[in-house]
């Protein structure tokens, strides 16, 4: 059923030869970027994955003795800093990167040349981080790095943490500025920004996030790294200010948190309509809460920093608006189950993934309001309650929002469709896994363990959650090979997709799969934020 | 098709079958995990109303919302030969009205919180003043009047039952954090700065807690252990120099 032949005139000729690797290493084209993106943002996700799954075998006992303290320092850093920076945030780039040209029917990105620099920054980046390991010591600060530790830990490692983050910032800087000059520049005739993709929209936020706080931390790792090396005082408590860095840290990085989120919102925003048959309920809201959202955004990273001890005020502020985010949220989760409601609906699986994604985020969502209030921040901050509600909000905008969009636009780009079996199976192992991880660690932190230990003394029920915990991030680890398996094995074995295979609604599915090198032939008529809908709505007319 | 329905509603029941007994099952087993560890000092108290406010109110949204989501999931599934569905692109009353309702919760939710603000911040006049000074990766303790204990356990702070406690905090090194779970919220050891925290312990006993803020290679070992003794007691093992 799922590849239905398409009802309108097929646009585009056939991809061409993928070429040899020489093509591939020299491309500007923003498909090509786009794949290479995803396949080294799923590489940094499977070795950040094998960090997680080595700190849960030390904590699977109590008083565990797999690795040194040293060493599990540098996991738990590199497990974060690599899940950040080198996963979550740029995987985004990789769909921005395929994605935003075709949904507004372009030809490519406005600058080719300045979006292969990008990808290439965040190799470059990505190497220094970990080359680190070769001169014998990672850092080991935790993905914060907050000071006086980070400017007194000896190693080197926090050097090449400081100047892998510099380039990895250098590359998501210059890829939000190609997607906003895209975005605003090269939308094609008819589209006009109240018909552009959520998708595209949640993008076109995300770089504008970007620019406005990446220099922000670029700052303050400046001053890291003079502080460490050249005899500065910026962050040292005679003389210079110790939270100035939290601040500048929590300016950039609860931003980035949105920044992570939006465009899984906006995937989230483009499946639940092809799937309900129904336009997405308050297609305007939904844009103005991710605009909403953002702003509010950049007032509240002082919520990560309640235990420093605000003035009243100050910790007040910070309190209404944080809660104040949970608005603009609230009506973007009503606004997705308005599409489904009194829809028709299909449980594909980018669909199941979808829905997967709504009622977890639901549950990271509401934790956030107990981290909202300061009192009760106060309690539970910086213990596996907070492990728990971050991992509830940023792990499953990968796990279930992105999936959902690899599913989704697996064959848009491979041409082929998934092993829907396959699919399926891999969603309820991963949902499975995903809760048994991370659900028993609101009960762990609640019950008093801090974060980031390497050991835990044999509290009660400490050791039982832990083992939970651990069997889980098994289970979650063979339904991310499952998916892994599935796209390498559907890349040969795999259906024909054909141009639209779900009947879709926006202009990526108008060529074919995967799009020739000039995306499109001709373009449909784009008369509202459907134009393969209206397409099919007057063909089916016109028989009658 | 019906059959693949059938499975669908199958294995969501299960699910759903399945969370309620594991949470039955944890209830039981272990009933404080829900919460915060039990109180006892006014200010965790106090912490501890305002959480469960707030798990009330956000289970109730869950349960809603997730109902909805469910039920939708399961009732508005293709069948087929159905038509396209009517094609709604949204409806302003309801908009306004899932925009209003969370603002309304929230505000609910901030006023409580303030409402009770005080009894968690507010340190009695009449505390005794504790200086504690963290480095890596041990706490020492300052009492007030050259007191002293006449034996000292590592990390380990002596006070007297029913008694108000004031901790001045310093940090000789890098960021260090104050939590004892039962005696209310933690705070950071910061160099160069002074925080403060307060607890007035109900009831003698021995209450652990550790560093909560990552500190270095010694981390996990920076344990807390605060022995809540009776007045007499707590005379007893003191002496003043």
């Amino acid at each position: 059923m799922a590849t239905q032949s398409h009802p309108v005139p097929v646009a585009g000729v056939a991809a061409p030869d993928s070429g040899g690797l020489r093509s591939w290493l020299s491309t500007v084209d923003h498909k090509r970027i786009g794949i290479m993106y995803l396949v080294l943002t799923l590489f940094f996700f499977l070795v950040g994955g094998l960090m997680a799954l080595a700190i849960r075998i030390q904590l699977e006992t109590a008083d565990g003795k797999q690795l040194s303290p040293d060493l599990y320092d540098q996991l738990f850093t590199m497990h974060g800093t690599t899940m950040i920076f080198l996963f979550v945030i740029p995987i985004m780039a990789a769909f921005g990167n395929y994605m935003v040209p075709l949904q507004i029917g372009a030809r490519d990105m406005a600058f080719p040349r300045l979006n292969a620099m990008s990808f290439w920054l965040l190799l470059f980046g990505g190497i220094v981080l970990y080359s680190s390991f070769l001169f014998g010591s990672a850092p080991e600060s935790g993905w914060t790095s907050y000071p006086p530790l980070s400017v007194l830990d000896p190693g080197l490692g926090q050097d090449f943490w400081i100047v892998g983050l510099h380039i990895v910032g250098l590359s998501s800087i210059t890829g939000a500025i190609n997607f906003i000059c895209t975005i605003h520049n090269m939308r094609a005739p008819g589209m006009r920004l109240s018909r552009m993709p959520l998708f595209t929209w949640t993008i076109d936020i995300y770089s504008i996030m970007i620019i406005a706080s990446a220099p922000v931390f670029a700052g303050a790792l400046t001053m890291l790294l003079l502080d460490r090396n050249f005899g500065t005082n910026f962050y040292d408590p005679s003389g210079g200010n110790v939270l100035l860095y939290q601040h500048l840290f929590w300016f950039y990085s609860h931003p980035v948190v949105y920044v992570m989120a939006l465009p899984g919102f906006g995937m989230i925003s483009e499946i639940l309509p092809v799937f309900s048959r129904k336009p997405l309920f308050g297609y305007k809201a939904l844009v103005y809460s991710v605009v909403a959202i953002a702003f509010l955004g950049f007032l509240v990273w002082g919520h990560h920093m309640f235990a420093v001890q605000f003035s009243t005020p100050v910790a007040v502020w910070f309190m209404i608006a944080s809660m104040a985010i949970a608005v603009p949220t609230g009506v973007k989760i009503f606004n997705w189950v308005g599409t489904m409601w009194m829809g028709r609906i299909r449980f594909e699986p980018p669909m199941l993934f979808a829905v997967g994604f709504i009622g977890l985020f639901m549950i990271g969502g509401l934790s956030g309001i107990f981290l909202a209030a300061f009192p009760v921040d106060l309690q539970v901050t910086d213990s596996y309650f907070v492990v728990a509600h971050f991992h509830y909000v940023l792990g499953t905008v990968p796990v279930f929002a992105v999936l959902g969009g690899l599913h989704y636009w697996y064959p848009k780009m491979t041409g082929r469709m998934l092993d829907r079996g396959l699919a399926i199976r891999s969603f309820w192992v991963l949902f499975i896994g995903f809760n048994l991880t991370f659900f028993p660690m609101h009960a762990l932190g609640l019950s008093g363990m801090p974060r980031r230990i390497v050991t835990y003394a044999d509290h009660p029920g400490w050791a039982l959650m832990n083992q939970l915990a651990t069997v889980g991030s098994f289970v979650l680890s063979i339904g991310v090979l499952m998916v892994v398996w599935n796209c390498l094995k559907s890349l040969r074995d795999g259906r024909i997709a054909g141009n639209d295979p779900w009947r879709a609604n926006s202009l990526e599915w108008w060529t074919t799969s995967p799009p020739p090198a000039h995306n499109f032939d001709s373009l449909p008529p784009i008369r509202s934020e459907r134009p393969l809908w209206d397409l099919r709505k007057a063909a089916e007319e016109q028989k009658v | 098709m019906i059959r693949t329905r059938r499975r669908l509603l199958g294995m969501l029941t299960a699910i759903l079958a399945a969370t309620l007994t594991s949470l039955l099952f944890a209830g039981s087993a272990l009933a404080d995990t829900a919460t915060p560890e039990e109180p006892v000092s006014p200010n965790a108290t106090a912490i501890d109303d305002i959480y469960l406010v707030i798990l009330g109110a956000t289970i109730t949204i869950f349960v809603l919302v997730g109902g909805f989501l469910l039920y939708s999931s399961i009732r508005f599934r293709e069948r087929p030969g159905d038509p396209d569905p009517p094609q709604t692109h949204g409806s302003t009353k309801l908009e306004l009205g899932w925009t209003i309702v969370p603002i309304l919760i929230v505000l609910g939710i901030a006023g409580y919180t303030l409402y009770k603000l005080p009894s968690v911040d507010d340190t009695p006049d009449d505390a005794m003043k504790v200086h504690v000074l963290a480095q890596q990766f041990t706490w020492s303790f300052q009492y007030p009047d050259g007191m002293k204990p006449k034996s000292t356990a590592a990390n380990t702070l002596f006070v007297p039952e029913g008694k108000a406690v004031e901790l001045e905090i310093n940090s000789k090194d890098v960021i260090h954090d104050w939590w004892v779970p039962e005696l209310g919220q933690k705070v950071d050891a910061i160099p160069g700065r002074t925080t403060t925290t307060w607890f007035k312990a109900a009831a003698p006993g021995t209450y652990e807690g550790q560093c909560a803020e990552f500190c270095g290679p010694g981390h996990a070992t920076m344990t807390i252990t605060v022995k809540v003794l009776s007045e007499e007691k707590f005379n007893q093992i003191m002496e003043t120099a």
